[in-house]
């Protein structure tokens, strides 16, 4: 190892140190039932949407699979790697909550999927940058930010996947390689559904108009292909339920078309018009553009906010002047998901530690006695928008250097 | 070591202090607390008019002070009183009502009354009455075919049933910093329960410290 490299094992071993001391003490009912859908896999189900729908009454826990293919498929290989550790006891208490008492020690190994990802995002955006100190920046701010960390260790919701991947494709289109971060997009997309939008990024690389629109087309096939195998009508009722396209669409101007025009579409193709007619195409803005816009208009889960927190890291690092602007964007964003009636939003997240957690007054139930949390929720929403929108704004407008 | 490391340390120590430690303070708001986690719910019985729901329990815990249920009311039809009354030894000592406003459908609800001082090992009868309720608005109590240690003998209407309320006690907290203690206490040994784990957790994070004083 160079010693320009050994400069960041403290770092590293710092931020494993601090995820293995959080990662079996926290845990939120999501991680369970996503090993509980990965399990199926083991027993040979292919197309998980026809089988939860056909086997409803036979199972112990019905639910829907809501996310796209690869999802299953990744948590299928990460249940079967686990399980291999833990043993039988595990899937009782996937099932059954039987075995509680090993909590600690199924969370722990559930969460390293999550913590290998974690560190390769550290990494590439590491990578992302050629100076130094730019590179020790990124890292610090990736593996030390609470925000990512909270998200991915006490919420753990398979969004660090398509997440790692939107990360690889901006590399790559940072190289040229446009192709590659297409199909790595379609890839992402096949987890969840936001990488799509991100797909126009293919024409900032700097090859040939026919080629990036090659690339473009590969990228959608490979998609489709993913996709196609399992359309119907049980993936379309579990896979869109979640309704990201409809979030979209809940605010916009009303034309008298079928549908309103999203203020979303609105804003996210004119960023991408501008930065594409910029004399220098930087695709990390749309990224941030994209992700952080996305978000921020729409009503989104708490783990939605890590599908902006690299880019706004790319962002901080080349601009540090907006610290300040992006600490704000992530605390209003996080006062809102954290102020919903559900207690495992907070408090009961704790909940291995002891059951008593469980009885504590949450956030909601605490704010309720003061004034309504619905309204507090919505201020939030519009203040976390109008910082969101203002930060872009700048630095698309303003940072041309 | 490196100053470099040492704030490192300071880091993780402050992150450590606040993911950890704050939560403890949201105990300090509990003034009643239950140990036991909810038994199953299996069915449900339809509670109106005459009908008599009696629940025996044997608290414990001493300053028993609530019992938890749920109970369904769709679309919060009922609008009626559900009365809770505690005997002991055949004499109503407390009750506690809630009106049907108050209880969403399936919902589990708390009723509290004033702390009993000497509950522990002691056997109360629970009894559930909602006299105003009609038949078309019945409040359904939960059961549960898997009773929890302080469940005993259940009675329909005077009928001894196998089954019994899904309902948990609550005591009273007297001693707050106690409870945190205890909290934290129980959860120390729980964890070092799984003697392989906790061995293997803490070697890890020990071998970690270790990299990070000497690197």
């Amino acid at each position: 190892m160079s010693a320009k490299h050994r400069q960041f094992f403290p770092l590293i071993v710092a931020a494993i140190l601090i995820r293995f001391i959080i990662m079996p003490f926290f845990f939120h009912p999501d991680i369970r039932d996503h090993y509980y859908d990965g399990s199926f896999l083991k027993s040979g189900i292919f197309n998980i949407y026809d089988y939860l729908v056909e086997h409803k009454n036979e199972l112990s826990i019905a639910q829907e699979f809501s996310y796209f293919p690869l999802a299953y498929f990744s948590l299928g290989i990460f249940y079967f790697a686990v399980s291999l550790v833990l043993g039988s006891n595990f899937y009782l208490w996937l099932t059954t909550g039987q075995h509680e008492g090993e909590i600690f020690k199924y969370l722990f190994f559930m969460k390293l999927p999550y913590l290998f990802l974690d560190l390769l995002i550290g990494l590439l955006l590491m990578y992302f940058f050629d100076k130094e100190v730019e590179k020790r920046r990124a890292l610090v701010f990736w593996l030390f930010n609470p925000f990512s960390l909270i998200i991915i260790y006490f919420y753990s919701n398979i969004d660090i996947i398509p997440v790692f991947l939107t990360v690889v494709s901006l590399l790559l289109i940072k190289k040229n390689k446009g192709l590659l971060a297409g199909m790595v997009l379609a890839v992402a997309a096949s987890f969840k559904a936001y990488p799509i939008l991100l797909l126009p990024s293919l024409f900032l690389t700097q090859e040939k108009f026919y080629k990036q629109a090659l690339n473009l087309l590969v990228s959608i096939m490979v998609f489709v292909l993913i996709i196609a195998p399992f359309w119907g009508k049980a993936f379309i009722a579990s896979a869109f339920s979640s309704g990201l396209t409809n979030r979209i669409f809940e605010n916009g101007i009303d034309i008298g078309l079928p549908r309103k025009i999203p203020y979303f579409l609105i804003i996210y193709l004119s960023g991408f018009a501008y930065v594409y007619f910029r004399k220098r195409k930087e695709s990390w803005i749309f990224f941030v553009l994209t992700t952080l816009m996305l978000v921020s208009m729409v009503e989104y889960h708490i783990q939605w906010l890590l599908w902006f927190i690299p880019f706004l890291i790319v962002l901080l690092v080349k601009y540090e002047k907006y610290l300040i602007y992006a600490l704000i964007i992530l605390i209003l964003a996080f006062g809102y998901p954290l102020l919903l009636n559900d207690r495992f939003m907070s408090v009961a997240l704790l909940s291995p530690i002891s059951k008593v957690f469980l009885q504590v007054s949450y956030p909601y139930l605490f704010l309720q006695q003061f004034v309504k949390p619905e309204l507090v929720r919505l201020i939030l929403r519009i203040l976390f928008f109008v910082t969101s929108f203002f930060l872009v704004f700048r630095v698309t407008l303003n940072e041309k250097k | 070591m490196k100053k470099n490391n040492r704030l490192i340390i300071a880091v993780i120590f402050i992150i450590l202090l606040v993911v950890f430690l704050i939560p403890s303070i949201f105990l300090l708001t509990l003034d009643s607390i239950s140990y036991l986690a909810q038994p199953p719910l299996d069915l449900t019985y339809d509670l109106f008019g005459k009908r008599v729901v009696k629940q025996e329990i044997v608290p414990s815990y001493d300053f028993f002070d609530g019992i938890g249920l749920s109970i369904k009311n769709p679309n919060l039809k009922n609008k009626k009183d559900i009365v809770i009354e505690v005997y002991r030894e055949g004499s109503i000592i407390r009750t506690s009502r809630l009106n049907g406003l108050n209880i969403p459908d399936g919902e589990f609800i708390k009723f509290f009354f004033p702390p009993i001082e000497n509950s522990k090992n002691i056997k109360f009868e629970i009894v559930l009455l909602s006299p105003e309720s009609q038949d078309n608005e019945p409040l359904g109590i939960f059961l549960t075919r898997s009773k929890n240690r302080e469940l005993g003998d259940f009675f329909l209407d005077s009928e001894k049933e196998n089954t019994a309320v899904s309902l948990v006690t609550f005591y009273q907290v007297r001693d707050k910093i106690g409870l945190v203690y205890n909290v934290y206490k129980d959860f120390v040994f729980r964890f070092l329960d799984d003697r392989e784990f906790a061995s293997f957790y803490l070697l890890i994070v020990f071998v970690g410290l270790i990299c990070l004083f000497v690197i």
